[in-house]
């Protein structure tokens, strides 16, 4: 009857996948890790080429609903038109948002409170009361639109650094153990789990 | 258990990241992958080596919170 623990031949298996995961993991992070360290050209290509995969999904959607978008992003390389457009419409907006708030101010305060300073001080304490993740998002998307990758890139090398050196020293210490373990059952399944030692 | 932790955290990580907004807003694990694998491998190891004792404790105790706020 079976007493629901492992045979010697289930163990063994077992010990022989939790192997081939390591090697698989080490062959996949290490491979990352080296392009990381050594390649970064890589990285930045690859980081052009997805956000500028993205952007294209992002402007085939709004061109799909609205035709005046389209009518600006004629040119089939819609990614770096579609920076350009942001980076100018970003520029439109800003002087238009200044033009009306100098207006609005002005209707506001003609005689009774002169310190526009301060109104428009209090403004801009508004605007940096926005969240962190909207501000850094604006600021990304100025630097894509500027072309400037640099940064983009420095924070995805050191996020795949981490993963994979982590991942990297977790598989290596898989592979160490099931290799030199002197009973692989222990390797499987910690004692109490284990099939009883015969000796 | 260290294999499957950091198979499914990797899951996690790979598939439960939005990598376009990740990129925009710096929103990246960091760190947190390995808090998170910690997590998986603990809770691993309490579901097989103590037979979920501890997570049996910490349900209890949020438990026991939940059922005195009034609804």
């Amino acid at each position: 009857m079976p007493d629901g623990r492992l045979s010697a031949g289930a163990i063994r298996r077992i010990a022989v996948a939790i192997k081939a995961v390591a090697i698989i993991g080490i062959v996949l992070f290490g491979g990352l890790a080296v392009v990381v360290a050594t390649a970064p050209d890589a990285v930045e290509r690859a980081a052009r080429g997805y956000v500028s995969h993205r952007l294209h999904a992002e402007v085939a959607a709004i061109r799909a609903g609205s035709p005046a978008i389209a009518a600006l992003i004629p040119d089939p390389n819609l990614a770096a038109l579609y920076a350009v457009q942001l980076r100018a419409l970003q520029q439109q907006a800003s002087a238009a948002a200044e033009a009306l708030l100098d207006k609005w101010l002005a209707s506001l305060c003609k005689d009774a409170c002169g310190d526009v300073a301060k109104a428009r001080g209090l403004l801009h304490a508004a605007f940096s009361a926005l969240p962190e993740s909207t501000k850094t998002a604006l600021g990304n998307l100025q630097a894509i639109g500027q072309g400037r990758f640099e940064s983009i890139v420095d924070k995805l090398r050191h996020e795949l650094t981490l993963i994979s050196v982590a991942n990297l020293a977790i598989f290596l210490f898989l592979l160490l153990v099931a290799s030199i373990a002197r009973e692989q059952r222990l390797v499987v399944l910690p004692a109490p789990c284990s099939p009883p030692r015969r000796w | 258990m260290l294999a499957a932790s950091t198979l499914v955290t990797l899951a996690f990580y790979v598939f439960g990241t939005n990598w376009w907004w990740a990129v925009l807003t710096d929103g990246y694990w960091g760190y947190g992958y390995l808090v998170l694998d910690a997590i998986v491998f603990a809770l691993f190891v309490d579901i097989i080596v103590l037979q979920g004792i501890v997570t049996n404790a910490i349900l209890g105790v949020i438990g026991a919170v939940v059922s005195v706020i009034p609804v």
